[in-house]
């Protein structure tokens, strides 16, 4: 009894940091996702810069350790002369963290789509981007929506290492609770409940969707 | 004797002509295809048989430009293209991919789509129809090959032979004057394939100028005009049905129909 | 300025790779004991380890290092920072490699385990020389690629002050105000150890293939 009305306590200074923690995350995957698929293009373009480019992004972006790029971009972006608030850096580092890995997922569900439909397309008429925007694009995501929602959870979880560039989220008021009240084990567990209860619900909605977007596949 | 569905539409004054000459293609040094040559009237229907790797499907698919010829010139139903050199511009390969349709042995088709869409889609984006028209040329199509029911239904939940009939429906869609048929029957049990086979029947009974790579001996002799034999990437005889199949003129010819007839 | 930045910023290096395998070891023995507790016959226990399991994955790696750090001392229980750290580690790897050993077991064909059976092997045997060889090779890219996140995941130790390479290079940055160079050289430190890993596990993983072969 004592604990919950401990937490129920907290939850409201605990809120606003959920929601800034979220606000980071969704933002992240929304930006992320399209440059995600926007490397995966170039790395199968013909023109060798936009490969090489989008092979540098790429392996930056996943061959670092999050916590490194956002370091590298909260100490270095002043430098450039650009100065942005840390929820800003924080969404740049974890948008291009997120685009680098969501690139691997798009590149195999674009492999996986057969040959004979991009062949089908072809000789129904449906060529070049109209065949990629209606037939391949469609089917590759279809494959690629596990690996993605599984790398969403990620990068919810990452949003809590904007903690360390002062980024007013979940682990950051979790903190200052743990600084006055010293309860810290009381406090993290909330915060790891929280965490956990909002994964575990988001794993739930990504279940049905593989189930519906599954639907077509589904024989008699 | 077969099978005949839905409503014969009135004979296709609009199916085009082939002509073929010179149609090679290596790989690296192979050279999988050389000197071929085709020529087919309106209305034709042409079978190609042959051992494996003799180079028919390599053939079919170059007439579409599927797989890029080293040499020799293709004209079929108005569009004309020559290979060899450079690639040849995108506007006559558009044309050449729209005068013909072509039928795949896996089906292929669009599994994300209902069956009305994958009928419908290619008419909105290439010939501009409205959605009304394209479902109204949809429906009677699935009607001619015999499966107006299954429109809205995912091609995943139909047998092969109904999934090749829907693609054999769609290439039709878009008004093509010749159709190109890749083994359409290899992938079906031999039950399953007469369905696919008669709604082949029907349409060159209406006039459509067909050409089909097959190991259906029985079509080849009963619906089609000629035959053509390849081996080793070339022509090895050409001639009416019922004389290659009785009376074949090339030895290699003759040992694998022998091969394929006594089973 | 560089070989300066490399010389300061490459004294994290050991702690970098003693925590990352030190709770990759340890996370690997835990979570065989932990796929093995899954497929147990006895109820409790199954349910026990699968809660486990399926709890850990979905909470933060900071989270966990500073609910143990942190939390832990209320109850006299004080590590220090790389104890913490290896304790956090190890207690995730335990989850993800008890994943990766489950999917490695799938991979053995049934077939396996009948002819173990009609040739009368005992259950300890069959486990030992025919299940897990065989599990193990296939398991082993997994077990590398997970390292390697693993590698990344411990610059999150310098939260809570472990020195290793990302502490160093916050140093660093701090002092010399070099801070676009300073985690340049410190991001290009964790891309060699990762590709070093990589190759050594795909060396690896080719001699098994060579050695046993799997069904």
């Amino acid at each position: 009894m004592d604990i919950l009305t401990q937490w129920l306590g907290w939850l409201p200074n605990l809120t606003p940091g959920l929601i800034v923690s979220l606000q980071l995350t969704g933002l992240s995957l929304l930006f992320g996702f399209p440059l995600g698929l926007l490397f995966a293009v170039m790395a199968a373009a013909k023109l060798a810069p936009l490969q090489w480019i989008s092979f540098f992004f790429v392996e930056i972006g996943r061959g670092l350790p999050a916590l490194v790029l956002l370091y590298l971009l909260y100490f270095s972006l002043p430098d450039a002369g650009i100065t942005l608030t840390s929820l800003t850096t924080a969404i740049i580092a974890l948008t291009w963290n997120t685009g680098a890995y969501a690139s691997e997922y798009f590149r195999a569900g674009l492999a996986a789509v057969p040959l004979g439909q991009k062949e089908a397309a072809l000789t129904s008429g449906l060529r070049g981007w109209t065949g990629f925007r209606f037939i391949i694009l469609p089917q590759a995501l279809r494959i690629s929506t596990p690996p993605l929602a599984g790398l969403a959870v990620l990068v919810f979880q990452g949003s809590a290492l904007a903690f360390v560039i002062a980024v007013p989220e979940l682990m950051s008021k979790a903190f200052e609770i743990g600084s006055i009240t010293f309860e810290y084990l009381s406090v993290y567990t909330l915060t790891a409940v929280i965490y956990g209860s909002l994964t575990l619900v988001f794993l739930g909605l990504v279940r049905l969707l593989e189930q519906r977007l599954g639907r077509h596949l589904q024989r008699n | 004797m077969g099978l005949s569905f839905g409503t014969k539409a009135p004979p296709t004054a609009l199916s085009g002509t082939v002509e073929v000459s010179g149609l090679g293609k290596r790989y690296g040094v192979v050279q999988v295809l050389s000197d071929v040559n085709l020529s087919m009237a309106e209305g034709e229907v042409v079978s190609i048989i042959g051992p494996s790797g003799a180079g028919k499907s390599t053939f079919l698919r170059c007439l579409n430009y599927l797989e890029t010829p080293s040499e020799g010139t293709i004209a079929i139903g108005g569009a004309h293209v020559v290979a060899g050199g450079k690639l040849p511009d995108k506007a006559s390969l558009d044309h050449l991919r729209r005068v013909t349709g072509m039928v795949f042995q896996s089906f292929n088709l669009f599994p994300h789509l209902t069956v009305m869409e994958n009928i419908t889609l290619p008419q909105r984006k290439v010939l501009g129809s409205s959605k009304e028209q394209a479902e109204e040329v949809a429906n009677k199509l699935l009607k001619r090959v015999g499966l107006p029911e299954k429109a809205m239904a995912y091609p995943a939940r139909l047998s092969g032979g109904q999934q090749q009939r829907i693609a054999i429906a769609r290439a039709l869609a878009l008004s093509p004057k010749v159709m190109l048929f890749d083994e359409p029957t290899s992938a079906l049990d031999p039950e399953i394939g007469l369905e696919v086979l008669a709604v082949m029947r029907d349409l060159a009974d209406e006039g459509m100028t067909m050409l089909v790579v097959t190991h259906e001996m029985h079509f080849a002799r009963d619906v089609s005009n000629r035959i053509m034999v390849m081996g080793n990437g070339g022509v090895l005889e050409i001639g009416p049905s019922e004389q290659v199949m009785s009376d074949p003129q090339n030895e290699r010819t003759r040992q694998f129909l022998k091969a394929v007839l006594d089973r | 300025m560089i070989t300066q930045l490399l010389t300061s910023i490459a004294q994290g290096v050991g702690l970098t790779l003693y925590v990352t395998g030190a709770s990759l070891l340890i996370g690997g023995v835990i979570g065989l004991v932990l796929v093995g507790a899954a497929r147990s016959p006895i109820a409790i226990i199954r349910t026990i380890a699968t809660l486990y399991i399926n709890f850990v994955r979905v909470i933060p790696p900071i989270t966990w290092l500073f609910l143990i750090y942190f939390g832990l001392p209320q109850y006299s229980l004080r590590l220090s920072t790389i104890q913490a750290a290896i304790i956090g580690f190890s207690i995730i790897a335990s989850a993800f490699m008890a994943e990766i050993y489950r999917s490695g077991l799938l991979s053995i064909p049934d077939g396996q385990r009948e002819a173990a059976h009609a040739l009368g092997l005992s259950p300890v045997t069959t486990v030992a020389h025919i299940i897990t060889p065989q599990a193990f090779r296939v398991a082993l890219p997994a077990i590398a690629t997970y390292g390697i996140g693993l590698l990344k995941d411990s610059a999150l130790a310098s939260t809570i002050g472990v020195r290793e390479i990302t502490y160093y290079a916050q140093q660093s940055a701090k002092q010399t105000h070099e801070g676009l160079l300073s985690f340049v050289v410190a991001g290009a430190l964790y891309i060699v150890i990762s590709l070093v890993v990589a190759l050594v596990a795909r060396r690896v993983d080719l001699t098994l293939r060579r050695k046993i072969g799997v069904a």
